[in-house]
């Protein structure tokens, strides 16, 4: 190619690129035939292409979520180790307790719980949060009424058992209902449900309640120890003269939990 | 013949593989391009031709008309105008001329684009793309080129 066929050429070409593509020549009507007519000359190339493209998105995007799986795959692995730390921790702690118990000669009736760590995979779409369902049923053995726990407090009660699945009432369900002290006082209640606060039934007017005061659900029999329900939020004169109407605000939010200790009733 | 299979695939390859691999499609790397900058290292002018209908296929590929046909045409053509002053071949006066040019189209596209439409575009992936053109420039360099100078 000679010197000025070449200079030339190439300025002419880059000018044509340059003026089609800010013109946006290919929209006038003229210029659109002949478009159509090269497109459907190379139609099954741009079609291969077009699938190609599908294809290859679609392989990208089960590249990344196994990508995403294996990343909370990592994360849940290390929440695991911590909590098999903790465990073996508070292990120390209680044969360390039992040791302490019997050189003070004052034996503690400590049985170890027997729980199992399962991973809450439903919420309760209607907002209210009355539920949630977590992994394991009748595969882990659970069975209606066992308590739902985190570390420190109360998440709520199965009530249905499925396969592999349970259904966990919280302590926003009106149908949650349990034994219950206020602090350190050795006195019982009844702890009744409900949205979004729950209440204390016959919580006499002569008891020494106050707005804020933990409440504390209890084993009757005494085998498993205290977890929180929550907090008094509201202390009133019920209807009845004899009792006061006392309103209780669930500590748990069963949204932010993702991984639940079920605590096994012994048979 | 087997340059021209080559040159064909490459086209549909960066089209429909690299355009998809990365966001936005005109920056990823421009295999097409360095087998043009190869080709005109080689066999000089008569390469012109060539970016023009790479150019062209590829606009009509990614419905962007007009923007490759021009900057595939004016990097070849850069190529060509330094490339023939130099005296002598060795890696550098095919490296680097190849990856001015390469970096120069990449930045005219980018430029083009945004005087034209809005996007975001992260500068780690520019630059991913241009590091990974140089670094087929030079195996295209050593595994090819070296042996037909």
């Amino acid at each position: 190619m000679t010197g000025r066929r070449f200079h030339l050429l190439s300025a002419l070409v880059v000018a044509l690129g340059l003026v089609l593509f800010f013109s946006d020549f290919s929209r006038f009507s003229y210029v659109r035939v002949v478009v159509r007519a090269v497109n459907t000359l190379i139609a099954p190339i741009i079609e291969f292409k077009e699938q190609t493209t599908a294809e290859l998105r679609e392989e990208l995007r089960a590249y990344f979520y196994f990508v995403d799986t294996e990343k909370e795959n990592i994360r849940l692995r290390r929440r695991l180790n911590s909590l098999l730390l903790t465990e073996k921790e508070l292990n120390a702690c209680l044969s360390e307790l039992e040791t302490l118990s019997n050189k003070l000669k004052a034996p503690i009736q400590l049985k170890r719980l027997k729980y199992r760590v399962s991973r809450v995979i439903y919420y309760d779409p209607s907002g209210f949060d009355l539920f949630i369902v977590i992994e394991g049923g009748e595969d882990k053995g659970y069975r209606e009424g066992d308590l739902v726990v985190t570390e420190s407090y109360v998440v709520g009660i199965i009530e249905t058992v499925f396969g592999s699945t349970s259904r966990v009432i919280t302590p926003f369900n009106e149908k949650f209902s349990s034994s219950a002290v206020i602090g350190v006082s050795p006195k019982k209640y009844i702890y009744k449900g409900g949205y979004p606060e729950g209440s204390l039934l016959h919580v006499s007017v002569e008891d020494k309640v106050s707005k804020g005061d933990e409440v504390y659900m209890v084993d009757v029999k005494g085998r498993i120890p205290p977890f929180l329900i929550g907090r008094v939020s509201e202390v009133r004169r019920g209807k009845d003269p004899f009792f006061k109407e006392v309103k209780v605000k669930p500590r748990v939010d069963p949204r932010a939990e993702e991984y639940v200790f079920v605590v096994r009733r012994e048979r | 013949m087997r340059y021209t299979v080559l040159f064909f695939v490459l086209v549909f390859f960066e089209a429909a593989v690299l355009q998809t691999l990365f966001r936005p499609g005109f920056i990823a790397p421009d295999v097409v391009l360095i087998a043009l900058i190869s080709r005109a290292y080689l066999l000089g002018r008569s390469t012109i031709l060539w970016a023009i209908l790479g150019g062209a296929l590829l606009d009509l590929m990614t419905d962007t008309i007009g923007l490759h046909l021009a900057l595939e045409t004016l990097s070849v053509y850069v190529f060509l105008l330094i490339y023939e002053r130099l005296l002598f071949r060795t890696i550098l006066t095919y490296t680097v001329p190849a990856g001015v040019v390469l970096l120069l189209k990449k930045s005219l596209a980018l430029l083009m684009m945004k005087s034209k439409f809005s996007f975001g575009l992260n500068p780690s992936v520019f630059l991913i793309s241009w590091l990974l053109e140089i670094l087929l420039l030079l195996g295209v360099y050593f595994l090819y080129l070296r042996r037909k100078e």
